[in-house]
């Protein structure tokens, strides 16, 4: 290997970046079960291609975040006929909006995180229960209510989440 | 940020609802035609709403992550998970394969058996030799990680237990700890990390570091400071923890013990039931999943609320971003000068009224050195301690610790004996490094409550500065912090640190009338904590400002210089304010 990274050390640092990759792929690509492919694609062509790191030229997970949207861009051609996807000068748009090294993503993911702390706990069930199988008919049968009902009660918790991390990003991180 | 934000904040509710709905139905899939036209003209149209947008993916995103289920493992753990039947076959009938990468890499020509195909959603052309390099680098690499050795190799006798996995455990003597590493009779300090044990009935021991434990015996073990989540085996009951304070015995189950610096000593139940005994009185109570005690000062048992993050239960999916052993320093500096502030502070991060070259500077050791230090600086006048640091860190202000632990999840610790009679260097210690009978003399001094510790830390949950105070070598706490404290931090440009800036009455020193002035030599000794992403696991930690020839007993580790007076470094109060 050219990098001076060892294989333990290579696994070390894609796991602790596994959720910043399966993040931006879930910005471009916003179908949970496409997500899960690519991401699994992703991580093998990672390691795979692990020689070519170089801890040197860069961050670890900008260079996995493009291999990832290479992947997106194999998927978009693929795809694009089937689904109703965002063009690709959108996307790019959306890619450079994240910002170099993902640094906005990663305070929209600590903002996320405050914010759920304040949800109310059968609030928070809710969003857990939708989110674990990403199935909304389970999440209301465990919660006997209609789907429908769970559906409308997630967009408004999505909407408060949203505003608490929006404040949260505007109060920055003077005390 | 702040600015791309507030205009974000600024949009109007029905533009923000409309964006919303869009992305709503995106990620559901039923976004029409029509609403993707209208939705792209307005991202194309604005930066603003692109952020507002994009944030409301990584909502939809960081949800999915989070709450991602167990099932879904990682492609290279499961790779590793089907190695024991793994068919090495290749597949040629599929070759749809994605094309090779146009940048920044080439795809190589290797790829997974046929066996994995429907786990990956995988085709490809294989190669077998290639499959099966990866799989068996795969393996290796993951098994060193993060599974138990069949065969540990015992270095203390009897086994009482195994090192199954860790996440930046380091021992006391700076040491990586090992998976399958033998522990067997005898104290031993976990100074940072997560590790997990197991024993040969299949109980499950995961401590938090720092922590100091002891095993009795293979079912019987001596918490003395740290937490650790004891799980058993189904049908198995009869596992004891003891505390200075009190017996915690299993009645099968999983649950949590923790005894924070302070002395503070807590029981949570997760699962099935305990029972608790006070060590004074005997007095026991059994306490049911959901709930929990706290063993007061006096020894009694007391309810406490049950706090489900107070315990780290499982390993956690995320590995340090930085490998390469033990994080820690060994300290170059002996004295830090505390200079006279020329003009009145505004506390707000910037340190503006600083004269940052007069600032001192520890690393940690390589590889670490260039994103793991503190840059420090200390400044006084009549009414307050001034303290400022900039501390370089990867995961910066994301302190979420348990209670009791705060410091563990990144913080700065000053500390300083603010007693004037005392002078340097200290002789008060903390228990550990006492002896039997100490003199009258000795210990005053330890217990002087003017020698206080300010720890110093970002609250991510609250996104506020905090600070926790402790007073002598045994870390008294007080009820609650006085109020006329001031502290603000502010998070690098680059993202990889924090400028932190507080005020600190004297008051709070206990030495509002007497207070350290130009010409004092007093002890003083500084501490940093880095922490894991989500700001829980202690990494590691930095200790400077030490005395290098100290009299008395030695703690095995700086970490530990805490407790111990005589290796506290010099502060020499400057009379006059250094030039900006």
């Amino acid at each position: 290997m050219s990098t001076q990274l060892s294989d333990n050390d290579f696994i070390a640092l894609l796991l602790a970046n596994q959720s910043r990759v399966y993040r931006f792929l879930f910005t471009l690509v916003p179908w949970r079960e496409d997500v899960e492919d690519l991401f699994q694609k992703t991580c093998l062509t990672l390691w795979q291609e692990r020689a070519k790191f170089d801890p040197t030229k860069g961050e670890f997970a900008s260079w996995a975040c493009a291999i990832a949207q290479n992947h997106v861009r194999n998927f978009r051609r693929r795809e694009a006929t089937r689904r109703t996807l965002l063009s690709e000068e959108v996307a790019e748009l959306l890619v450079a909006t994240r910002e170099p090294g993902g640094r906005f993503s990663e305070d929209c993911h600590q903002a996320l995180r405050h914010c759920l702390n304040r949800l109310p706990p059968h609030q928070l069930a809710l969003v857990e229960e939708s989110y674990r199988e990403g199935k909304l008919n389970e999440a209301a049968a465990a919660a006997g209510r209609s789907v429908n009902a769970v559906y409308k009660s997630l967009r408004r918790i999505r909407a408060i989440l949203h505003d608490c991390m929006v404040r949260f990003l505007a109060e920055g991180t003077t005390s | 940020m702040n600015a791309d934000a507030s205009n974000a904040d600024a949009m109007n509710s029905d533009a923000a609802d409309r964006l919303r709905d869009w992305a709503d139905d995106y990620v559901t899939g039923d976004l029409s035609p029509a609403a993707r036209e209208s939705l792209e003209r307005e991202l194309l149209a604005s930066e603003e709403t692109r952020r507002f947008f994009v944030s409301y993916l990584e909502l939809h995103a960081g949800l999915a992550w989070q709450f991602r289920g167990a099932d879904c493992e990682l492609p290279v753990l499961g790779l590793v998970g089907q190695v024991g039947n793994l068919p090495i076959t290749t597949r040629t009938d599929d070759v749809s394969v994605d094309p090779p990468n146009p940048s920044p890499l080439t795809t190589a020509n290797t790829g997974v058996p046929g066996g994995l195909q429907a786990r990956f959603a995988w085709r490809g052309r294989l190669s077998a030799a290639a499959v099966l390099g990866v799989v068996v680098v795969a393996a290796f690499s993951w098994f060193w990680l993060r599974e138990p050795s069949r065969a540990p190799i015992a270095k203390a006798e009897p086994v009482f237990a195994v090192v199954r996995e860790t996440l930046r455990g380091s021992w006391a003597d700076g040491r990586e700890v090992r998976v399958s590493e033998a522990v067997g009779k005898g104290p031993w300090s976990l100074e940072n990390g997560l590790v997990s044990f197991a024993n040969d009935d299949g109980v499950e021991l995961l401590v938090e570091g720092p922590a100091i434990v002891e095993w009795l015996s293979g079912q019987r073990l001596r918490l003395m400071s740290g937490s650790a989540v004891v799980r058993m085996p189904q049908g198995q009951s009869g596992f004891v923890v003891e505390t200075a304070k009190m017996r915690v015995t299993d009645l099968g189950t999983e649950f949590g013990v923790s005894v924070s610096p302070n002395g503070d000593e807590r029981v949570q139940v997760y699962k099935g039931r305990v029972r608790a005994e006070t060590a004074k009185s005997g007095e026991a109570q059994e306490l049911q999943a959901g709930g929990a005690l706290r063993c007061s000062a006096d020894g009694e048992l007391v309810p406490a609320a049950f706090v489900e993050e107070r315990f780290t239960r499982r390993m956690p999916r995320t590995a340090p971003a930085t490998p390469g052993g033990p994080l820690y320093n060994r300290s170059n500096l002996e004295s830090v000068e505390v200079v006279r502030a020329a003009i009145e502070v505004s506390v707000d991060g910037r340190l503006a009224e600083w004269n940052r070259g007069a600032f001192f500077r520890s690393a940690c050791e390589p590889p670490y050195a260039a994103m793991y230090f503190v840059e420090g600086g200390m400044m006084y006048d009549a009414a307050h301690l001034y303290v400022a640091a900039h501390v370089g860190d990867p995961e910066p202000m994301r302190n979420a610790a348990r209670d009791g632990f705060q410091f563990a999840g990144g913080s700065v610790i000053v500390r300083l004996a603010a007693d004037r009679r005392l002078g340097w260097p200290l002789k008060g210690t903390g228990l550990p490094f006492r002896p039997q009978n100490p003199s009258p003399e000795l210990l005053a001094d330890s217990v002087n409550e003017r020698v206080t510790s300010l720890i110093l830390w970002f609250d991510a949950t609250s996104g506020q500065a905090k600070l926790d105070l402790q007073h002598s070598f045994e870390l008294q706490r007080p009820a609650t912090v006085p109020a006329g404290w001031q502290g603000a931090f502010q998070k690098n440009a680059d993202g990889l640190g924090y400028t932190l800036e507080y005020a600190i009455p004297w008051r709070l020193f206990h030495c509002e009338n007497d207070p350290p002035r130009g010409g004092d030599v007093l002890g003083t000794l500084w501490t940093v904590h880095w922490s894991d992403a989500e700001g829980r696991i202690c990494f590691g930690q930095l200790t400077d400002v030490t005395n290098k020839n100290p009299r008395g007993a030695a703690p095995d580790s700086p970490a530990a210089f805490f407790l111990s007076g005589p290796h506290w470094g010099r502060a020499v109060f400057q009379p006059e304010a250094a030039p900006k």
